[in-house]
């Protein structure tokens, strides 16, 4: 009997746990209590740092996961009990009835349409309406129609009925039941997320009373373009386009009287998101922040928020206290500001940050599932978690909010470290995966296109004339079918475009819509569903780089979209079918590193495959093994990292320490290494390789903030003094310390590191002084962490970049610190035994090397760039190579151990097949053309081309990346890219032109 | 070997400063939570008094005394200038209970010898006739012609309350300072 | 605190002196809803105004006029929110802090005095809207007030600190008195500076800053259209009517806004004769208004 996972939420995190579970060969009921996956996140417009179209990034996860082969979806379901143990659990899930049959429903709508009960939203937060016969969102999965029992009138009342006689499909089923589902689970996975706090519980913000006060998840659906308005943000009161705009961060977090004491993580900078998208739709708005600590932390955020203030938002920093009327049918918020002016903010629609609490009936499943809880309500994680994935009941793991609030990134990485919790208690349950069947298309087949142009909601359709394109489409030589639709991504018109394809035997498909880098693999999944060879697809994106770029042109914009798909078009029946190729994959991982997340990593990997740990260093343990004392609870460093070791060691990894690696290529599912150990050189293959390599901390330099006087240290060099148990003692601690400034970012994990020492230190009867220009105490337990480390009797005190504190010598090893203090009106010293720098972290000393081996990408300040920061963050843009820990960005030791489980999950998708799709738009030679004069040899960035035996360019396709270097250069035309050959290409520009291609 | 100060506020030194005041006022009924405070300006900014007496701020009083300035604000007359509203201490999202502080600043002002005055007139009639106002037979024979029971609230047991907790001694030892031209807190007004 | 109980009266040091009026309307709502109470002669000062020179002194003089209540199997009903206030927050004290009692008892047993705790301290306004209830009020009143504007001062003591005196009012959005002077007919009017304090707790250190307190309201009130301003707490009444005209010569300005304070409302509504609340005793002229008054029969 094959045990399955079983996850609990279809958010971010959820699904991520379960496609990364699935894809790894084993199986996962998902298991959602609301109609739709999407949880939260789709309810987002855009998303930070990169200004991602949240809908874009998340949907083709959830269509994915809504029609992978290994994942069982359970929505509109509730799991009602869990009983059994780690491994072996038995899952009651009760699927609440949609009274829609899903096997019938296709989606049409014309139910909805009928209906006469309209209801507010819930996926619009209230902001708009839906009928009793609904979906939440147009981009739902399962994309079919659900019935709210509390509203229809015919089960209320037994009245009405007009859906089911409006349904051609007959869907309609009032007489539906519950239906148990009694699962066999191995583990299980709790997402369930979080809600918004009712923000009315600081009535003098006015939300609830003041109709122009919304929260920012409502501004969110105003935003969407799908949304309620259209994407017009509007004031509620009276419709119109608002002028000004203030935004309040901090309105219900790290607040003990009326809100919650923690830190909700995600304000700051999804507000600072908003006031930047807002101006996007409505340039000429006025936005106004009003925050607190600044707690922009994460890889690229402090960058974001200066882009920001450069485009114009104003940043204010004190907290808004009250909003009041101003007689005019405005608003105004109060505050004061932090040299002790009051500020007044006049405003015609507030947004409130308001704080991330479990989500609701959080409380009720945990005493339900028998999982303890935190002061907050949210889950809590067991003891000795280090990575805070396992809740307080073996075998349930816990990823995303629901253990305490998240960005994206961390939700994503905590969806797969959870999956690999999993699969260690499913390690028996693991289904062989084979490779995917292509479909053969045969290459002489006369070219029938379809061309489908997408609306995507009003995004293109409310600048580009769709009918006007799809119609010029259909005039152009080799189309047989055009169509229209709202959105191409959506679950029915994926399988509309299927059935489409096989009714019209089309061979060619143009979908004129975004990016390839949005959807491409989907589409492209879509044509090898419908019996297509998937390299038949060409896209125009009339979105980017048309309707999105002349929103202001709609005519001019209409006649690009109909140049851009006639050179689709041209461009499409030029393509070949080049099928599909599977390479095998090594058993056996290579994991560069040995800190937190290395050995996490390793430790994740060591159930399923073999695993080699290479390590520097003369031990395991990376800098952490310094630390005397860490955050939250003081443990010691080397205690973690000892405890880590044994249990790295017991799994039977192979670890080497003192050990380099020399030489380092190949591709993924075949790396070769050539590693420099004590015992002499080593080599093997490796099917994965996992960058683990840390990061360094900053020294400073001499004289900076007076580093070279005695009684300046780093924070690293004070924990050998922290030993020693001083008392009595004054301390100075600089923050930001090489971070923040000259293009550095946040290193994230000094704040909280400070106030562990600085709280130590007041504890035992020293006095503290904390210089900072942002207190980032953003992490679980980091607020409470603050406000012990006040109550101990530290003094934090904020400067600026232009105004540092100042370090001077007074004799006999001392020194004087001073800073302004503004709200006091007064520069103040104070005589120290010791000024501590709070360094941040670099690259660490070799990284640059160790990447060029493998040819990966740095981020701009040297650390390895992760495939896509928001739903990509351990893995690279090189298939087989992950990267967990600080080598990506600083971070915490729960965040790098995560990461490194959640790398190691990523691993164990092409581990856990055995093989992997080889990428087919390879280079290719012409070998009777090639006259062997070696320049693509030596211009091909990844070394994939070499010289055969009888002095051919020779490509191995294994490691050929299709940028077509070699192709542009090769002075006899030799060599080309597949799937971007001179006649696709020359095609594609002359239908551009205006030509048409032969 | 000292430089000039970073910018333009005036400097203050350790020698001015009290290390100790902070933890002195935490001991203090009504000061326990000064610590918490982390400067967040929702008391100042919901302050009735702030928007119309500039003098008065109270962020700006719990960051002088968490600086250890103890002479400034135990002298200072904007320690008396607080309302008692409560409107900081229900918003205070650290729970510092500002109004209860300001009072414990007043009450170690007074135990320091800088009393305003008018606590010491509010303390004499306390002990002269049980309430502030005097109940006299003037007052009496008004409430008998409005049809009310005659009201004698007795000062002795009043007295003995103001005398037994020493208070009555601080106030008396501060007037004598200020007669004899000494500086005593704050600015008269009317009680 | 359940009916049938006895309470002794606790008028505090201004109302006995300065706000006449509010003792007068209080004695006569309460005769008319036969709540019977108890005048203790031990009865002095609340502490308030102690509580800036020593916390201990302002406790002990709270919980020594909380002790002659208990003493005498009585519980407590002040008129004045400064006095409520003071006394619940200083029993709340004693309730949580055992030290505190221990050391606050030393000083009472020379009267031969203990604090316990038995005795309930409430507000008039609390007892009419959670003892006897809106329901009853409503009731008894045979006059309704048609057409009154009222400003309600809710004033801060009543409401604050909310965990010892809020009774169910949050002190943003409270809604009880609000309900008092509804049932009466008249209309509460909102207005701009509902939640502003009177200012009496710097009258002593700075009248000034009171006088700029007092015109801020009163301008509020006034520019809401509001025919009436109620409070009730005695201080607040001194500060709004005592020294109203002080304030408009501070100010240069004249507002004439007559001061009620609830039980005056409520009086009239219940049939009340306006002399018999003591409407003479008011500072600030309350003509106009009784005039409208004339001639509404008293019929339900």
């Amino acid at each position: 009997m094959t045990r399955a996972a079983l996850v609990l939420g279809g958010g971010v995190a959820g699904v991520q746990a379960a496609l990364d579970l699935a894809d790894a060969g084993y199986l996962v009921h998902l298991v959602e209590r609301s109609p739709s996956l999407g949880g939260n996140m789709i309810r987002l417009d855009k998303t930070f740092p990169t200004n991602d179209c949240s809908a874009c990034i998340l949907s083709p996860r959830l269509v994915e996961a809504g029609r992978h082969a290994r994942i069982h979806l359970l929505t509109n379901s509730d799991l009602v009990s869990l009983e059994g143990e780690a491994g072996a659990f038995t899952a009651r899930v009760v699927e609440r009835p949609r009274y829609v049959d899903m096997a019938a429903c296709v989606g049409c709508g014309e139910c909805s349409e009928v209906c006469p009960v309209k209801v507010p939203s819930e996926f619009d937060l209230g902001l708009g309406k839906r009928k009793a016969i609904y979906i939440p969102f147009p981009q739902a999965v399962p994309l079919k129609y659900v019935i709210d029992p509390a509203h229809c009138l015919k089960l209320t009342k037994d009245r009405c009925g007009l859906c089911a006689r409006a349904c051609q499909a007959g869907a309609v089923d009032y007489g539906a039941r519950p239906v148990e589902h009694v699962l066999d689970v191995g583990a299980v996975v709790v997402a369930t997320g979080f809600q918004q706090l009712d923000a009315s519980r600081r009535p003098e913000l006015g939300h609830g009373r003041l109709r122009d006060v919304v929260t920012g998840l409502e501004l969110e659906r105003m935003l969407s373009a799908s949304g309620p308005t259209g994407g017009k943000v509007l004031r509620p009161s009276d419709g119109k386009v608002p002028g000004r705009v203030a935004f309040v961060h901090c309105a219900l977090s790290r607040d003990v009287r009326r809100g919650v004491a923690h830190c909700s993580r995600v304000c700051c900078m999804y507000l600072v998101k908003e006031a930047m998208v807002l101006r996007e739709h409505h340039p000429g708005a006025e936005a106004t922040l009003l925050h607190m600590d600044l707690r922009t932390f994460g890889k690229g955020y402090d960058a974001y928020v200066d882009r920001a203030e450069a485009s114009g938002i104003t940043l204010v920093r004190g907290r808004a206290t009250e909003v009041q009327e101003d007689g005019h049918g405005g608003l105004v918020v109060l505050a004061e500001d932090e040299e002790g002016r009051p500020v007044r903010v006049g405003a015609d629609l507030v947004v409130l940050g308001t704080a991330i609490v479990p989500a609701q009936g959080a409380e009720a499943l945990a005493g339900a599932l028998g999982l303890g809880l935190d002061a907050a309500g949210f889950l809590a994680t067991g003891p000795d978690d280090l990575a805070g994935l396992r809740t307080t009941r073996p075998g349930v793991l816990v990823a995303g909010c629901a253990s305490g609030p998240r960005d994206v990134p961390d939700s994503v990485a905590q969806g797969s470290a959870a999956a690999a919790a999993a699969a260690a208690l499913l390690r028996d349950h693991r289904m062989p995966v084979p490779p995917p069947e292509v479909p053969v298309t045969d290459p002489a087949a006369e070219p029938r296109v379809g061309v489908f142009v997408c609306h995507c909601g009003s995004n293109i359709a409310g600048v580009v004339d769709t009918r006007a394109v799809a119609e010029a489409a259909r005039a152009l030589p080799g189309v047989v079918h055009d169509e229209e639709n709202v959105y191409t991504c959506s679950q029915d018109a994926q399988s509309g475009m299927a059935r489409t394809i096989r009714d019209q035997r089309l061979n060619r498909v143009v979908v004129a819509a975004c990016s390839p880098t949005t959807h491409e693999p989907l589409f492209r999944s879509t044509l090898v569903a419908a019996g297509l060879d998937p390299h038949l697809l060409d896209m125009a994106n009339i979105r980017n780089q048309c309707s999105w770029a002349h929103s202001r042109e709609p005519q001019a914009a209409t006649a690009k979209a109909v140049d851009l798909v006639r050179a689709s078009v041209a461009r499409a029946r030029a393509l070949e079918p080049l099928g599909s190729g599977v390479a095998e994959v090594t058993p056996r991982a290579l994991v560069v590193g040995g800190g937190v997340a290395g050995m996490a990593a390793a430790l994740a990997l060591a159930p399923h495959v073999e695993v080699v740990l290479v390590e520097r260093a003369d031990r395991l343990g990376g800098t952490v093994r310094l630390l005397s004392t860490t955050f939250p609870d003081g443990e010691a460093g080397s205690d973690i990292v000892d405890r880590l070791e044994r249990a790295v060691r017991a799994a039977g990894v192979r670890v080497l320490v003192g050990a380099r690696v020399d030489a380092l290529g190949g591709h993924v599912g075949g790396f070769t290494y050539a590693l420099a150990t004590p015992d002499g050189r080593l080599e093997g293959t490796a099917g994965v390789v996992v960058m683990a390599v840390g990061a360094s901390p900053y020294e400073p330099a001499k004289g900076e903030h007076g580093r070279g006087h005695p009684a300046v240290v780093t924070n690293l060099e004070l924990e050998e003094e922290l030993r020693e148990r001083p008392e009595g003692r004054t301390y100075a601690f600089v923050q930001c310390v090489g971070s923040r400034a000259d293009g550095r970012g946040c290193s994230r994990y000094c704040c909280q590191a400070t106030l562990q020492q600085a709280r130590e230190l007041a504890e035992a009867g020293n006095r503290v002084v904390v210089l900072h220009r942002d207190v980032r105490a953003y992490a679980a337990r980091g607020e409470e962490a603050y406000r012990a480390a006040r109550e101990a009797g530290v003094l934090f005190a904020r400067y600026t970049p232009e105004r540092p504190p100042e370090v001077i010598d007074v004799g006999w090893g001392r020194a004087l610190v001073r800073w302004r203090d503004p709200l006091a009106g007064r520069t103040v010293e104070r005589r120290v035994d010791r000024v501590v720098l709070a360094v941040g972290l670099r690259p660490p000393e070799g990284l640059a090397e160790l990447r060029a081996l493998l040819k990966l990408p740095g981020d701009p300040e040297g650390f390895l760039l992760e495939r896509h920061p928001k739903l990509g963050p351990v893995e690279t843009s090189t298939e087989g190579v992950y990267l967990a820990g600080a080598c990506q960005y600083p971070m915490s030791i729960p965040e790098a151990a995560a990461a490194g489980a959640a790398a190691a999950m990523k691993a164990l998708g092409p581990l856990g097949r055995g093989w992997v799709p080889t990428e087919d738009c390879t280079a290719e030679v012409d070998r009777d053309a090639c006259i062997g004069c070696s320049l693509c040899v030596r211009l091909c960035p990844y070394g994939a081309i070499s010289k055969d035996a009888e002095n051919r360019a020779a490509v191995a396709p294994a490691l050929c990346k299709a940028c077509g270097l070699c192709a542009a250069s090769c002075p006899v035309r030799a060599i080309s890219v597949r799937h971007f050959r001179d006649g696709q290409l020359v095609a594609q520009v002359r239908a551009l032109a205006g030509g048409d291609a032969p | 070997m000292t430089e000039a100060p970073i910018g333009d506020f005036p400097l203050v030194t350790d020698a001015e400063t009290d290390p100790g005041f902070a933890a002195r006022i935490r001991a203090t009924p009504g000061g326990e939570g000064i610590l918490r405070c982390y400067a967040c300006g929702t008391c100042s900014a919901s302050c009735p008094i702030r928007a119309i007496d500039e003098e008065f701020n109270p962020r700006r009083i719990i960051r002088l005394a968490l600086l250890g300035l103890k002479d400034e604000v135990l002298r200072s007359q904007f320690i008396w200038l607080c309302t008692g509203c409560f409107i900081c201490q229900e918003r205070c999202p650290q729970d510092v209970r500002i109004t209860d502080l300001m009072m414990a600043l007043r009450n170690i002002a007074t135990l320091e010898g800088y009393p305003h005055p008018t606590l010491q007139s509010i303390a004499e009639m306390l002990e002269a006739h049980g309430a502030v106002l005097e109940t006299g037979d003037f007052e009496n024979e008004k409430r008998a012609k409005a049809g009310l029971p005659p009201r004698r609230p007795p000062a002795k047991p009043v007295r003995d309350i103001i005398e037994g907790t020493g208070l009555d001694a601080k106030l008396r030892a501060a007037k004598a300072k200020t007669t004899e031209g000494q500086p005593a807190g704050g600015k008269g007004g009317e009680p | 605190m359940a009916q049938g109980r006895s309470y002794a009266l606790f008028l505090g040091c201004n109302a006995p002196v300065r706000t006449l009026h509010y003792d007068v309307a209080t004695r006569a709502v309460l005769e008319r809803l036969g709540v019977h109470v108890v005048d203790l002669d031990g009865f002095a000062c609340c502490g308030y105004p102690l509580e800036a020179a020593d916390h201990l002194t302002a406790v002990i003089m709270a919980a020594r006029n909380i002790a002659l209540a208990e003493a005498q199997g009585l519980d407590v009903l002040a008129i004045c929110s400064a006095c409520s206030g003071t006394l619940l927050r200083a029993r709340h004290a004693l309730l949580h802090d055992e030290r505190l009692r221990t050391e606050v008892n030393a000083h009472l047993r020379k009267e031969h005095l203990e604090f316990r705790g038995t005795a309930e301290v409430e507000h008039l306004l609390r007892f009419l809207h959670e003892d006897i209830g809106t329901e009853r009020l409503r009731s008894l009143v045979t006059r309704p007030l048609t057409g009154w504007r009222v400003a309600v001062h809710y004033g801060c003591h009543y409401l604050k600190p909310s965990e010892v005196v809020g009774g169910g009012d949050d002190p943003e959005v409270p809604h009880t008195v609000d309900e008092l002077v509804a049932l009466t007919g008249a209309t509460s009017v909102p207005y701009a500076e509902r939640q502003l304090c009177c200012g009496g707790g710097v009258l002593g250190y700075r009248e000034a800053d009171s006088h700029a307190l007092i015109a801020k309201k009163l301008d509020s009130v006034v520019a809401a259209g509001a025919d009436a301003l109620e409070v009730h707490c005695a201080f607040c009444a001194v500060m709004y009517d005592g020294n109203q005209k002080a304030a408009e010569r501070a100010a240069g300005k004249a507002w004439n806004v007559p001061v009620l304070v609830y039980p005056q409302l409520l009086g009239l509504a219940m049939g009340i004769d306006p002399d018999d609340l003591g409407f003479k005793h008011n500072r600030v002229r309350a003509k106009e208004l009784l005039a409208r008054l004339e001639g509404v029969s008293a019929a339900r």
